[in-house]
């Protein structure tokens, strides 16, 4: 204890227990009581009650064993109050030699067993519905208020409390084991783990729709998450997904102009990257790819990290990122990334053969409803002074996205092309 | 443990169509003989007394033994013979299943193969009688068969183990009637 401490302290360790605690803290609790819900309200109002013992008492040197220590205490308090009844559905976990005597023992602060991982893995569980697997993740690994979940999935709070619950019940009723999955499932468990936080850094990245193109505290979050990852179970994929995320995050201030426009990659102000974070993600690409064969996150970590590091964007290493991609879609053959091949390609080979390529996945219809499908394909008609045609692609692209950023970009493409054309 | 006791909302599970015929309350006949590491083939030198890798003993492990059912119901895409014109391979796996999911300690409690679901006959609310089953797609219930296993992860590596010709396998938990312990 470090004696007692001014409000103001108070409230910024409690803050900052919360973001960095709340998994350990939650994941600890959640082993004595086999019940998520009743693991949650506890760690929930263990939090409450450190602002004033943390006030009175100072603020402790291990404030994560404090909070476990007073999540258990509330915890055990409920259950002999009999104001929640224990579930007759418990979560499920291996019993350990240390845990027979007393469940409930709070124990010595360094006894307490981080089970973040387990955490992890039970809310990202395959049996859940991704959507579920994102909430419960922000919701129980994160501690992000349901609210603030609700905002970012565009719902209703009660219709996430309501998602959330559901999620819960059915982690209880269908006895989805709160366990590190075995070595066998683990590739395939944790590239569920590996989606679920890169499409959370999706949702702050590139809102789906609104005002905010950047919602900075979800990508955090998101990056946050990766990183706690990388430090339990350092595996090549999890290094390349975290490499990606920094990366990118790298150039979030560039993204849109003072506006609030978007801009693109080429126009954007490199002297504005985060050249400390782009070292740093390089470095775990590189860690990665010592690794073995590369996987999807890190070969996209890898082209990522080579348009961070070009001096311009005429000086991308095009021809070595047309490489990756060539390695990417078959680790991972989607049409999206067939559309960026394509673009990579037109940098190789020129914008005819790229548009031939836009023109195979148009055909496909795949990636009908993908505004990024048009706006290429207009980008490409623009170098090879096709404007009308350019006009006609922008258009298509204008109606199909839904972000006022993006719309705004497109609309300014659209005014100069069709200016250009007559 | 305390498992059994009823959380008292009664309805965390909301499907609770079959009372009555719960004849699987406190049957809990699991033997506590635990041959089940064979599930985890990380390894088959586990002793079974629950210290081993925490990847296998689960369920027994926190609460004496205790299992869960699933029923697992196989769709298939219909043939006009139904199981008569199942390939003689798949009807071998089919009985070969109980003892490759014993081995893997789990349970077959009990199973069902259906007639093809032309033979069906629906009966909306308590009243209406029409042809056919209840609901109509490509892909019917050809059989049920209902599972003993520690968790979902286990029950969902026994389920792999069904034979399917062309179309694949619902996992679902039973509702657990256990009774209050006093």
């Amino acid at each position: 204890m470090t004696g007692r401490a001014a409000g103001g302290d108070v409230e910024r360790a409690v803050a900052d227990a919360h973001r960095r605690e709340w998994a350990f803290v939650l994941a600890a609790t959640t082993r004595t009581t086999r019940d998520l819900d009743l693991a949650e309200e506890a760690v929930q109002d263990a939090y409450v009650s450190a602002l004033t013992a943390w006030a009175r008492d100072g603020v402790p040197s291990s404030p994560g064993a404090w909070l476990t220590t007073a999540a258990r205490r509330n915890a055990l308090n409920a259950l002999r109050r009999g104001q929640i009844l224990r579930t007759k559905l418990p979560l499920l976990l291996e019993r350990e030699p240390a845990e027979e005597d007393d469940p409930m023992d709070t124990g010595e602060p360094d006894a307490i067993p981080d089970d973040r991982l387990r955490l992890v893995f039970t809310c990202c569980h395959p049996a859940l519905a991704r959507e579920a697997q994102v909430a419960l993740t922000l919701r129980l690994v994160c501690g992000v208020a349901t609210g603030d979940i609700a905002q970012a999935f565009l719902v209703s709070e009660p219709t996430m409390a309501a998602r959330l619950t559901r999620a819960k019940k059915k982690i209880a009723a269908a006895r989805i084991p709160y366990v590190v999955p075995a070595a066998e499932d683990l590739p395939a468990r944790l590239d569920a783990v590996l989606g679920v936080i890169h499409l959370l850094y999706t949702m702050g990245h590139t809102a789906p729709s609104g005002e905010d193109l950047v919602r900075a505290d979800l990508a955090e979050r998101a990056i946050g998450l990766a990183r706690m990852l990388r430090d339990l179970l350092p595996e090549p994929e999890v290094l390349g997904l975290l490499a990606l995320l920094i990366v990118n995050h790298a150039r979030r201030a560039t993204r849109t102009d003072a506006d609030g426009r978007l801009l693109r990659l080429a126009d954007q102000d490199r002297a504005a990257w985060d050249r400390a974070a782009i070292a740093e993600g390089d470095r775990l690409v590189l860690a990665a790819l010592d690794a073995g064969p590369p996987g999807r996150y890190t070969l996209q970590a890898a082209i990522a990290a080579l348009h961070a590091e070009a001096d311009t964007y005429d000086q991308t290493d095009w021809a070595q990122i047309l490489v990756l991609y060539d390695a990417l879609l078959e680790a991972w053959p989607s049409p999206v990334v067939a559309l960026n091949r394509a673009i990579a390609l037109g940098m190789v080979a020129g914008p005819a053969a790229a548009l031939a390529e836009v023109e195979r996945l148009e055909d496909d219809g795949a990636l009908a409803r993908y505004h990024y499908l048009p706006a290429t394909k207009a980008d490409l008609l623009v170098r090879l002074d096709r404007r009308a045609e350019a006009v006609a692609a922008y258009r298509a692209a204008l109606a199909l996205a839904d972000n006022d950023a993006e719309r705004a970009f497109l609309i300014a493409r659209l005014a100069e092309c069709a200016g250009a054309a007559h | 443990m305390g498992a059994d006791t009823d959380d008292g909302t009664g309805s965390d599970v909301g499907t609770d169509t079959d009372d009555g015929t719960d004849t699987d309350v406190g049957t809990d006949t699991d033997d506590g003989t635990d041959a089940d590491d064979g599930a985890d083939a990380d390894d088959g030198a586990d002793t079974d007394d629950g210290t081993d890798t925490n990847h296998s003993t689960r369920g027994d492990a926190q609460s004496g033994g205790d299992m869960a059912q699933y029923a697992v119901m196989i769709f298939e895409r219909e043939t006009p013979g139904g199981a008569a014109d199942l390939p003689p391979e798949v009807i071998e796996e089919h009985i070969a299943l109980p003892d490759r999911v014993a081995e893997l300690g789990g349970r077959i409690v009990a199973g069902l193969a259906l007639e093809p679901s032309g033979t069906a006959t629906a009966i909306r609310g308590r009243e209406v009688v029409t042809d056919g089953p209840f609901i109509e797609s490509k892909e019917a219930i050809a059989g049920v068969f209902v599972l003993e296993a520690r968790d979902l992860d286990h029950a969902l590596a026994l389920a792999k183990l069904t034979p399917i010709v062309d179309g694949g396998v619902e996992v679902r938990p039973l509702v657990d009637f256990q009774v209050v312990e006093s």
